[in-house]
């Protein structure tokens, strides 16, 4: 009895196997390459590529941290392309709210600047899934997959895209693409030539020309998407006549066409597979809140505070210079050269203004979109003594859209399905205007295509007023150029100009300006005269040609061990 | 193997023999005839414990030996004749118990047979503290140990020993509780804790192998004793106050040092809340134009913070027989947050028992059940808006909804609000710890021992988050968040053991293997739209659901290792052992690590020379000790040798078919890549070689403890910095650097009398460590981390980094001369030039000119515990300090410069301008232009204290009147924390917990600063 006791107590003690299987640890819900190497995988590394778009921050990869918790990498390059440039002010609480952002404001680019690293890093890793998924598309025969050869142009596409910006806002970086081996890319060095890069990009950009447009996967790139790209990357290597090619193929496709109403252009989800956007960020709220990341993350940013959406972070504020662009002559055009003699009044719907202004921007006493409460107040405008009483007002979806992440004034705020575009068919046609005078071979072309964009401006039904929705809001006039006087150098100024009306708060502005060699000289004009009217812009300069672009960043060049070699401009 | 070794076992257990025994039975006494309850006898593997008389009984046959110990008291060892029968022992007092049996790496050996670094807590001087945590209770008192705490309920904790010799200074000691490895303390009550040995050096800690290289904690828990059940009954309750509270701008004076601002950078003044005019105007309302929420000046310290109640009661019953013996322990503590709505609560229920079957078997069991809850959330964020939340906002707005902020006033919510709003979202969970274990003595001298131990910790939170108005935060909906979190670790651990002592030799060899196995999961959901917000509501069917997850981690080790110890007439000692460890953490080709130890002893006292000569009056023990051995370290995430890929429906999903409301999104689900894996990784090595000596003097009264010890751990595991080129995912642990501690440790001790009836002890732990950096980094010289430290080659680990402030510039001619520095003007910080691309000044003030800024490591620290008891009465005084190092004030981020819209301290009232340049704090701007607040030296302060950090004064009632009401003990006592401090540092957190070496020495605002605490006790022995 005492021994069968024994022994059974004994047993317990080595019930436990000991056995090393228990060293045998896989990851827990998560897969291997090998597990991946199929066309539900190769699909699964396609789509984690496109979300890319949506999420530049990939903050949780990196471990740590929530989507959205860390908002430094804006899908439209606002901090990048606008704030840089004429068109607007930083915003948020104060100077020093994302003093990050302040200091890019101001021409202040130091190495350290965290808001560049950010913008670095999002975009590298951009380029790694595209990387990563295209090693996995190669690696698997058109028998396995079928759409292969499609992926594979599309992620080309996506790549393209993602150097692109990264040219736009970096004179020079590493070019890693899927030939490198994994685990290798530190070691590839920033020593290619800008041309070179362009090259690069550029052929990115060709190998998706043949996509087929079917109208399915509306999210996909096509190869109308493809051209729109490549015209932009002509334009930036100033190869006006590859561009005028690649956007005829794109005007001439009839796929794509204005839109009649511009505030649904800007503010409505339903309105945005309807023929104006050929490429855009593809938001969504479906999922609850862990989906939150899918929808447009710069609405928070940049929505007004204490507005129609209950909250939102009042970043960036148009500039009371890029207001000012918006006021007309008698003939409804533009005053390309005095617009800034004067100022339009806050508050001022008297003096004759381009309709697109109130559709555009912010401002106290107009109409907010479908908002019904009240129209616009001044303390929708976050930080008004420092930043203006004026708000971004396009790209913000309707109050009362059913798309909206929530039907309240809660956080996220603005968030929701609206897309946030990236090309649109009026981009092209300004960019064959553009090709056409630059090469100066069809002006009266190139105007008619300036005066579409305007007409179609001219149409739309205009902001009208909150208390009488049978009056216009403003003082709204607009006509187009008339041949007489029709120049070279005259319609020079009037596609500069129709684009920035039509593209302001796009993120484009500062590159345009720099590629057409007037950044130093409108923004130093554009310093002289706001800072008396924004007074933090008194420590505003620009130090061209150093501040053409970010230096990379130092963390970069510390962990890189000699590998990346600074901008020589820093 | 599973196989074989039931074989042996079922074998070994057949081998049960029969002797001839006889009783043998007396009395234990003190040398003045006092009884002696509770002393062990021990006759082989017979144990007893003498009762309430100091009786005792013991079977033995002659030629046995019985040896009699009691903690405290030399040890008897009494031969036993044919003639013996009834024996009366009388011990003497030891002052430094050294013939103490202590526990050390699957053995246990004499305390003064000790070869190694190890240090024995007297766990009943720790308790004199009212510490719930076992580890807060150890702080100060043992050299090379050093223990870092916060003042959070259930506190924060950080241990490192012997220097940081890792990048993973996160990585606790090893703790050994009654044989069960583990890293998490949490669930212990001190109060149920027999001894605690700190194993320090690497030959002690050598045989728990790849996870003793933070040292090993050895703790055993409370066993029956005696025959009489001995209840004991202890019970204290206190109150915590802030020790500091940070004098912050009033709603008036916030306005003003923004104008101030303004004004300086050049820039109108204006505010949406104070107004335009040409001073600042506090409004009737700050919500303008809907004016439901009236200004305020609310001091939000005064609001959020609360006198905290703490109290413990600990109920310990124990009883032995012949062949059994258990041990009870209840013990309740509850802890109240300083934040209101903070609290911690801990349960912890222990029952030991142990039962001889026959004579050779031994089964026992050890098990704790542990309930914990606590409401800690928010808490973080609620101390920060705590002390920068702006004034001008009010607790509450007219429509009786938690005010926050509007307009310019910032983003930082209402803290009082968010914590009574989630005052109900507690979080709960409980742990089952224990063993199962039988000892099977096969032949004479060697015995098996085999453990089963499992250790189940499940816990969870249930988060609501209801409707709410706080300013402009606002929700109009609620969600419930629900986690549960399940962990479970399971150990088996099989030794032999066999001892020989024949004549002067003494053998001891052990061989063991050891399986650890640990699973765990989480599993989380929300629902969101309640309809209700009662506490009855709050189920996650009740809502929409909105999201699922969770995920699972899996780990497993496997140990192999002897030891022989070897002592020649207690003169030479020797040891060696060796440990070889399987980790599931590493790649298959670099998943075994080799951990060899040899140690050993001569004690010179016992030398016939020694005896001999003069020094023998005064020096009653001296030993000789040197070790050299080598430990591991595992401690990095699962699976670093796997790259793979995870699907994430927050990173890897697109709406690819363009529907802007898609909620299955099977089809457009994405892959990425979330960790970065790497097979070569191996086990991080430390080696360590110790000297010391123990030396007791006048009888053992004075008695020091000295080691030096140089510490060397090389192919440190480290988390890659990657550029990020490499794409996205977790970084892999890679092995690069060499590190380097050595350091001075001396424990001194001193118990006196006087002629009177005054006993006093002096207790002195000394440490200073000396840490450097011998290679580091891919290219063995740096690794820079974005914050404000570097890991440098030839300085200290973890060094702080930045530029050099040279205080503020004068005037306008000083600035001019100064190097080109953006932004640089009057009453901005300077910077100073050091160096260029070759090393030398270059006129620029740029990433070049960043330099080591100082060391957050002490050099010297110290804990000094003197005791003094008369009569009935006993005090205590415990101070603890260090010495040399540097603190990085974070919060002078909010208090010293105005910017990010929040409020700040009143120093900003004496801040620099033309008219008062004697301000250390530049002149306010709104601006950050110059980067006043970039990481420099301004932000570092000296981290020097000494600080009283206890003092106690009990009195116990005398025994004529405990013996009427059959009481054997009862001491109240009262005791005081942090009452008393002397530092340079003035800032709010002097004891930064060391969470990671990124943040290491950097106090601020959301850390939880210690408090002051007056606490009263009772202690009752039955």
């Amino acid at each position: 009895m005492k021994k069968k006791l024994i022994i059974i107590l004994s047993g317990i003690a080595l019930i436990i196997v000991s056995c090393s299987k228990v060293l045998d640890q896989n990851p827990k819900g998560a897969l291997t390459q090998v597990t991946l190497q199929n066309k539900d995988g190769a699909e699964a590394l396609v789509v984690a590529c496109y979300s890319m778009l949506s999420n530049l921050d990939p903050q949780p990869a990196w471990g740590g941290g929530t989507v959205g918790a860390n908002l430094w990498n804006n899908a439209s390059l606002w901090e990048s392309g606008d704030l840089r440039s004429d068109d607007c002010y930083k915003g948020g609480g104060g100077t020093d709210d994302v003093s990050e952002y302040g200091n890019i404001e101001i021409g202040i680019l130091q190495p350290t600047n965290a808001a560049m690293q950010q913008v670095w890093k999002g975009h590298f890793v951009s380029v790694s899934r595209c990387n990563k998924a295209l090693q996995l598309l190669n690696s698997l025969s058109d028998g396995d997959f079928p759409l292969r050869t499609r992926r594979i142009a599309e992620v080309k596409v996506l790549r393209g895209f993602f150097y692109m910006r990264l040219k736009q806002i970096f004179r020079t970086f590493p070019y890693i693409d899927e030939t490198v081996e994994v685990g290798t890319e530190g070691s590839i060095s920033n020593n290619l030539s800008e041309a070179q890069l362009w090259d690069m990009i550029i052929a990115d950009f060709q190998a998706g020309i043949d996509i087929p447009f079917d109208g399915q996967d509306k999210g996909r790139v096509n190869k109308y998407v493809a051209n729109s790209l490549l015209v932009k990357a002509y334009l930036f290597t100033n190869n006006h006549a590859s561009a005028l090619a690649a956007a005829n193929v794109v005007l001439n496709s009839g796929t794509y066409h204005l839109l009649s109403d511009i505030e649904k252009l800007y503010s409505d989800p339903a309105a945005e597979h309807e023929g104006e956007n050929i490429f855009a960020l593809e938001a969504n709220i479906g999922g609850g809140a862990s989906n939150n990341v899918k929808f447009n993350w710069n609405d928070i940013w940049c929505a007004p505070s204490n507005g129609p959406y209950g909250g939102g972070d009042g970043f960036q504020r148009p500039s009371q210079n890029l207001v000012n662009a918006f006021k007309v002559d008698a003939n409804g055009l533009p005053l390309l050269d005095t617009y800034n003699n004067a100022d339009i009044g806050a508050t001022d719907i008297t003096t004759p203004i381009d309709p697109r202004l109130d559709h555009a921007i912010g401002r106290p006493g107009i109409k907010w979109k479908d908002y019904t409460n009240n129209p616009q107040t001044i303390g929708w405008a976050r930080s008004e003594p420092t930043y203006g009483p004026y708000v971004k007002k396009k790209n913000l979806i309707y109050v009362n859209s059913p798309l909206r992440a929530t039907a309240t004034t809660d956080f996220p705020w603005a968030g929701g399905a609206l897309n946030l575009p990236f090309i649109k068919i009026s981009e092209i046609m300004l960019a064959k205007a553009e090709c056409l005078v630059e090469l100066n071979q069809d002006l009266d072309g190139a105007r008619d295509l300036i005066n579409q964009i305007r007409t179609r401006a001219q149409n739309t039904p205009y902001v009208k007023s909150f208390n009488n929705p049978s009056v216009n809001a403003a003082n709204y006039q607009i006509g187009t150029y008339p041949a007489a006087g029709w120049t070279q150098g005259y319609a020079r100024k009037a596609y500069r100009f129709e684009k920035r009306l039509e593209l302001c708060l796009e993120g484009q502005r500062f590159f345009d300006l720099l590629r057409w060699g007037i950044a130093k000289t409108t923004i130093d004009a554009y310093h002289n005269v706001e800072k008396i009217k924004r007074s933090y812009l008194a420590a505003a300069a620009y130090d061209s040609p150093r501040v053409d672009y970010y230096p990379i960043p130092q963390v970069e060049i510390d962990i890189s061990r000699g590998v990346l070699v600074q901008d020589p401009n820093y | 193997m599973r196989k074989l070794i039931s074989l042996i076992t079922l074998l070994l257990i057949a081998v049960v023999v029969n002797a001839q025994q006889k009783k043998i039975s007396g009395t234990v006494t003190t040398k003045d005839s006092k009884p002696l309850q509770g002393v062990t006898v021990q006759n082989g593997n017979t144990l007893t414990v003498t009762d309430a008389a100091g009786a005792y009984s013991i079977e033995a046959k002659p030629g046995d030996k019985i040896a009699f110990s009691f903690s405290g008291m030399k040890s008897i060892v009494l031969a036993v004749s044919s003639a013996l029968e009834n024996t009366a022992v009388k011990m003497e007092e030891d002052s430094q118990s050294l013939d103490d049996v202590v526990v050390v790496g699957y053995t246990t050996e004499r305390k003064k047979d000790l070869k190694g670094a190890v240090t024995i807590v007297k766990m009943g001087d720790a308790l004199k503290e009212t510490n719930a945590n076992l580890v807060t209770s150890l702080q100060g008192r043992v050299p090379g140990l050093e223990i870092s705490t916060d003042g959070a309920p259930g506190s924060g904790v950080s241990i490192n020993l012997r220097g940081l010799g890792s990048f993973n200074n996160n990585t606790p000691p090893l703790f050994i509780i009654d044989g069960v490895p583990t890293y998490d303390f949490n669930g212990l009550s001190p109060n149920d804790i027999e001894s605690l040995q700190v194993l320090k050096d690497a030959a002690s800690a050598a045989i728990y192998g790849a996870r003793g290289s933070s040292g090993v904690i050895v703790i055993t828990t409370k066993k029956g004793k005696s025959r009489n059940a001995q209840v004991s009954l202890d019970a204290f309750y206190g109150t915590k106050t802030r020790r500091r509270t940070l004098d912050m701008l009033n709603a008036q004076q916030y306005g003003d040092v923004l104008w101030q601002g303004f004004k300086n950078d050049g820039v109108t003044p204006g505010d949406p809340v104070y107004g335009n005019g040409a001073t600042p105007v506090i409004p009737a309302f700050i919500d303008a134009p809907n004016n439901t929420t009236p200004s305020a000046n609310t001091n939000w310290q005064k609001e959020v913070f609360q006198p905290a109640a703490n109290m413990a009661v600990n109920l310990g019953v124990s009883k032995a027989a012949d062949k059994s013996s258990f041990y009870f322990g209840a013990n309740y503590n509850k802890e109240e947050g300083l934040a209101k709505n903070t609290f911690y609560d801990r349960l912890t229920l222990r029952m030991n028992a142990a039962f001889k079957v026959g004579n050779r078997i031994t089964i026992g069991e050890n098990l704790s059940i542990g309930y914990l809850q606590g409401n800690r959330e928010n808490e973080g964020r609620a101390l920060e808006a705590a002390v920068i939340q702006l004034p001008i906002i009010p607790l509450k707005d007219n429509l009786g909804n938690w005010a926050g902020p509007f307009n310019s006033l910032g983003d930082f919510r209402n803290p009082l609000g968010d914590l009574t709003r989630y005052k109900d979202n507690i979080s709960k969970g409980y742990r089952v710890f224990g063993n199962v274990y039988t000892d099977i003595e096969i032949l004479p001298g060697l015995v098996y021992h085999g453990a089963i131990a499992v250790d189940i910790t499940k816990s969870g939170l249930k988060f609501f988050n209801g409707r709410y108005v706080m300013g402009r935060f606002s929700s109009n909906d609620n969600s419930l968040s629900q986690t549960e979190n399940s962990i479970t670790n399971l150990t088996a651990t099989h030794t032999l053991n066999y001892s020989l002592k024949k004549g002067m030799h003494d053998l001891n060899v052990l061989a063991g293997y050891e399986w650890i196995h640990n699973k765990s999961y989480s599993i989380n959901a929300t629902a969101r739209s309640f309809f209700l917000e009662t506490p009855d509501y709050q189920y996650l069917g009740a809502g929409t659901p909105t999201g699922n997850g969770g995920g699972g981690d899996e780990y497993g080790l496997i140990g192999q290792f002897g030891k022989i110890n070897y002592g020649y007439d207690n003169r030479y000692l020797f040891s060696a052992s060796i440990r070889r460890d399987g980790s599931s953490r590493f790649g298959e080709n670099n998943r075994y690590g080799v951990f060899p130890a040899l140690s050993a002893a001569w004690r010179i006292s016992d030398e016939r020379f020694f005896a001999g000569s003069k020094l023998a009056a005064s020096i009653s023990d001296l030993k000789f000790r040197v070790s050299w051995g080598q430990n591991g370290n595992d401690n990095i995430r699962n699976y670093n040798y796997a790259t793979f890929f995870a699907p994430s429906i927050d990173y890897a999903n697109y709406d690819i078919f363009g529907l802007n409301n898609v909620t299955n999104w099977t089809n457009s689900s994405g892959f990425a890549v979330s960790s970065i894996g790497n097979e070569s990784t191996k086990w991080e090595a430390v080696t360590q070689t110790n000297i010391g000596f123990d030396i007791g003097l006048f009888n053992n009264r004075l008695y020091i403890t000295a080691d030096y010890y140089v510490k060397k751990s090389s192919d440190l595991l480290y988390q890659a910095q990657l550029p990020a080129v490499v794409g996205e995912g977790v970084r892999p642990f890679i092995n690069v650097g060499n590190i380097k501690n050595s350091g001075l440790e001396m424990l001194i001790s001193y118990k006196g009398k006087t002629k009177g009836k005054l006993n006093y002890n002096v207790d002195l732990a000394f440490t200073s460590n000396n840490n450097k950096v011998l290679s580091v980094g891919l290219d063995g010289k740096d690794i820079q981390y974005p914050g404000q430290h570097i890991i440098q080659q030839g300085l200290s680990i973890s060094e702080f980094y930045g530029y050099i402030n040279d205080g503020i510039f004068q005037n306008q001619a000083e600035v001019d001369n100064a190097p080109a520095q953006d932004g640089k003007g009057i009453g901005r910080l300077r910077f100073r030039d050091i160096s260029g691309i070759d090393g030398k000044p270059d006129g620029k003030i740029d990433a070049a000119d960043r330099t080591s800024l100082g060391s957050p490591l002490a050099k010297v620290s110290m804990g000094l515990n003197l005791n003094v008891s008369y009569s009935n009465f006993d005090a205590g005084l415990f101070f603890d300090s260090k010495l040399g190092n540097k603190i990085w004030d974070q919060s002078k981020i909010a208090t010293d410069f105005l910017g990010y819209t929040a409020n700040h301290g009143v120093g900003l009232l004496n801040a620099w301008s033309p008219t008062n340049t004697g301000s250390s704090i530049p002149a306010l701007s709104n601006n950050n232009a110059n980067f006043d607040k970039q990481n420099s030296s301004y932000f570092i302060s000296s981290g020097s204290f000494v600080r009283l950090k206890s003092a106690v004064i009990g009195f116990s009632l005398p025994k004529a009147i405990l013996d009427r009401v059959k009481i054997s003990k009862l001491r109240i006592f009262i005791q005081a924390q942090n009452i008393w401090t002397i530092t340079e540092f003035n800032g709010y957190n002097i004891e930064p917990l060391n969470a990671s070496l990124g943040s290491l020495g950097v106090s601020s605002l959301t850390d939880y600063p210690h408090s002051k605490a007056i606490t009263f006790g009772l202690n009752v022995g039955f």
